[in-house]
């Protein structure tokens, strides 16, 4: 796999419904980006918070 | 971020309750913390790092923290408190940090510790209001990453180690906290572990029994791929931490008279032999892309020349090209007449043989028969050159392969000349002993890192083959359609968020990397440069006089703390001003530096090139540094940035050493005192 140069790029090959949720799954771990380590309540929070917008997505 | 003060209670040879106070004046970043060696330059540092994040760097471990005396002094089942207490402020709020430890007096000198240490951190905001912060390990992270803490908090006596291939892990780990990569990292796990368990889950139960069946394989695979994945990280942690182990013991093996010289050509002829390795890969790489452009023609044989040779023969008998053009024998038959002035009518004999050239000749035959018959001609020399190119190439790697044999003999041969050099002295043979053991421990982990990495790679086609085995059978079952579709975005996006992670991290080492290479020539002075390498190797290169690009395998210990420290102060800089950028990811930060004895094995040319460089590493810089490596060059290069100085005054038996301002005889006991000011 040869690395793309720049997101940029990433965004360019990506499909808008795959880009958004990528964005809203990042985003939703920078809320926990000062956690030295995740505790497995900070876990179930964020997995089930991924599945929602992976729900939101097909539907 | 400014760290106004350091308070130590009882913090081993600092007895009862002690005070270091820095300058609150910005405009003068500099402290300098005076003393001489064994007076605790070093503790400090580890009271900095125990204070924030519980951890320290002493060579006998955290089980003497506690000073000697106050456990001399107090009574058996007592208790002896032990804290460290930091103030500091940061974005307008000032805090207070205080990690302590209690211990009970058993008997003697014994103690032992009263629970795990405590941490306390409050702060009075921008309103004036008191607040204590629940996660204080999580608040200081923000402040100050633990992960980064190496940079900020070091000692210049061991520095040269982050040059060091074996630092790899640290430098890559270093790029992505900057960054924030570990979100990405935490990302891609999530994605793939419980989300997609989850929704395999789901699918399980929304399927028939193939589906569940196929859903179980895959669980199972990804769980035995799981835990494959984890031993061979762990193995390449041990083969990491064997390294370090291993280089410390090189180091310290230098140090002795009777295996100093024998240590110093092992590693420089294990530089060489990383140097030819380099080279062999170049080689290969050269060979590869050769094959890949001209490989085609090694199965060529004598065709080529065969079928110049038809060609020419056909050439010469006046075969080929066709002598007559299409156009012409077209343009005869349009006005009925031969070349000769006979009328060639419909039916004519005439006509029909000047209808045979029509067909006979071919448009565009005489072109592809000139430029065939050219690349033909070529082809045989492309196909010389090739062979010739691959031939100079396997011949050069199979010298650099039998020079590497060579030196591993002389390395073998060393490794004899240690074992007698072991016999004279009793620490050189243990070192020898323990490097021996590393050796074998590193050969074992190797092997097993292989065996794993092999066994992940043949797991994870398994787990690929499932994975589509899934897909289908899920594809088949109406109502799990809509589940599978989530799995199919889930792969999708972990495979994007892959690729940004790739992009980030490259950027990254790019840009640190420039910003290496800048202070590193602003201080070096001789035509090197420095670059972190793809593999986040911290490497000095220079030119050749045919201008290639050559690996310098040797550094002298100065030049690899010129190296680290060019890396430190990129670290610090870029984390500022990745802390101004506005991002999801970008942490970042404004950072203070702590730097022990950073001018060590350094001449005094370098010590001032260094020293100049110091005030514009960080905003603020506490310095510890004895007499000797303080007067001159340093202190005229620093002197104009320093704010406050503080002297650290020893006490203890001299035996025989000749007292002085900072070294004095005690009461018995060993212990330091912090005095502001500075004795010259």
């Amino acid at each position: 796999m040869t690395t793309k140069k720049n997101t940029s790029e990433i965004k360019d090959n990506t499909t808008d419904e795959v880009w958004t949720l990528v964005n809203q799954i990042l985003t939703v771990e920078s809320d926990y980006k000062e956690r030295i380590t995740l505790t497995s309540d900070d876990e179930r929070k964020i997995t089930s918070e991924i599945l929602r917008l992976l729900d939101r997505s097909v539907e | 971020m400014w760290l106004k003060s350091l308070e130590l209670m009882n913090f081993r040879q600092f007895h009862g309750c002690q005070k270091l106070n820095f300058s609150p004046d910005e405009s003068k970043g500099i402290t300098v913390v005076h003393g001489e060696n064994g007076s605790g330059k070093t503790t400090l540092l580890n009271a900095f790092k125990w204070g924030f994040y519980e951890v320290t760097s002493f060579d006998t471990g955290e089980d003497n923290l506690l000073n000697e005396r106050a456990i001399f002094e107090e009574n058996s089942g007592n208790t002896i408190p032990m804290h460290v207490e930091i103030e500091f402020s940061h974005e307008q709020r000032d805090y207070k940090l205080k990690r302590l430890q209690n211990f009970k007096k058993t008997s003697g000198m014994e103690v032992t510790s009263i629970g795990n240490p405590t941490l306390e951190l409050s702060y009075v905001d921008e309103n004036g209001k008191y607040k204590s912060e629940v996660e204080g390990d999580n608040a200081i992270n923000k402040i100050l990453p633990e992960k980064l803490h190496t940079y900020f908090f070091f000692n210049g006596e061991r520095i040269e180690k982050l040059s060091s291939s074996a630092s790899t892990q640290q430098i890559s780990e270093a790029i992505k906290n900057i960054m924030g990569l570990e979100i990405i990292e935490r990302a891609i796990e999530h994605l793939e572990k419980p989300v997609k368990k989850k929704l395999r889950s789901e699918s399980r139960k929304s399927g028939g029994q193939d589906l569940e069946k196929v859903t179980n394989n895959v669980e199972k695979i990804a769980e035995l791929l799981q835990g494959k994945t984890t031993e061979l990280s762990q193995a390449q942690n041990n083969l990491q931490q064997y390294e370090i182990d291993y280089e410390d013991i090189t180091e310290r093996l230098k140090l002795f008279k009777e295996s100093s010289d024998l240590q110093a050509e092992e590693g420089r002829i294990n530089d060489e032999i990383v140097a030819k390795r380099d080279k062999i890969r170049q080689n290969e790489a050269e060979s590869r892309t050769l094959i890949s452009k001209n490989g085609f023609l090694a199965f060529f044989n004598d065709l080529a020349d065969e079928a110049y040779q038809s060609l020419e023969g056909r050439r010469k008998k006046g075969e080929l090209p066709y002598k007559i053009k299409p156009q012409f024998v077209e343009d005869l038959l349009e006005i009925g007449k031969c070349i000769c002035g006979t009328e060639v009518p419909l039916g004519s004999d005439g006509r029909e043989k000047l209808e045979q050239y029509k067909s006979n000749s071919i448009p565009g035959l005489e072109d592809a028969f000139n430029s065939t018959t050219r690349d033909l001609a070529t082809i045989g020399k492309e196909r010389g050159r090739l062979f010739s190119g691959l031939e100079r190439i396997t011949n050069l790697t199979s010298e650099l392969n039998s020079e590497i044999e060579d030196k591993n003999k002389r390395i073998e041969a060393i490794k004899l000349l240690l074992d007698k050099a072991a016999k004279s002295n009793d620490n050189v043979a243990g070192l020898v002993n323990k490097k021996k053991d590393l050796e074998l421990s590193q050969r074992e982990e190797l092997k097993k890192i292989g065996f794993l990495e092999a066994k992940v790679l043949e797991m994870q086609a398994e787990q690929k083959k499932a994975d589509a085995e899934h897909e289908e059978v899920s594809k088949q079952n109406q109502l799990s359609e809509k589940i599978s579709k989530k799995i199919q975005l889930a792969d999708e996006a972990k495979r994007v968020i892959g690729e940004i992670y790739d992009v980030l991290s490259e950027q990254t080492r790019t840009e640190l990397s420039e910003l290496v290479n800048k202070i590193f020539k602003g201080i070096i002075r001789k035509q090197y440069w420095a670059e972190i390498d793809e593999d986040y190797t911290l490497q000095i290169y220079k030119e050749m006089p045919n201008g290639e690009k050559q690996l310098v395998p040797e550094k002298s210990t100065g030049e690899s703390q010129i190296t680290s420290l060019s890396f430190i102060a990129s670290i610090i800089k870029l984390a500022k001003e990745k802390s101004e950028t506005e991002n999801n990811f970008f942490r970042g930060g404004i950072y203070p530096i702590v730097m022990d004895s950073p001018f060590g094995s350094l001449d005094d040319e370098y010590r001032e090139l260094v020293a100049g460089g110091i005030p514009d590493l960080a905003g603020q810089i506490i310095l510890f540094a004895s007499s000797s490596q303080w007067k001159g060059e340093v202190e005229r290069a620093c002197k104009q940035n320093v704010s406050n100085h503080i002297s650290l005054i020893y006490h203890g038996n001299l035996k025989g050493e000749k007292s002085s301002i900072y070294k004095k005889e005690s009461d018995g006991y060993e212990y330091t005192l912090i005095e502001d000011g500075y004795y010259e």
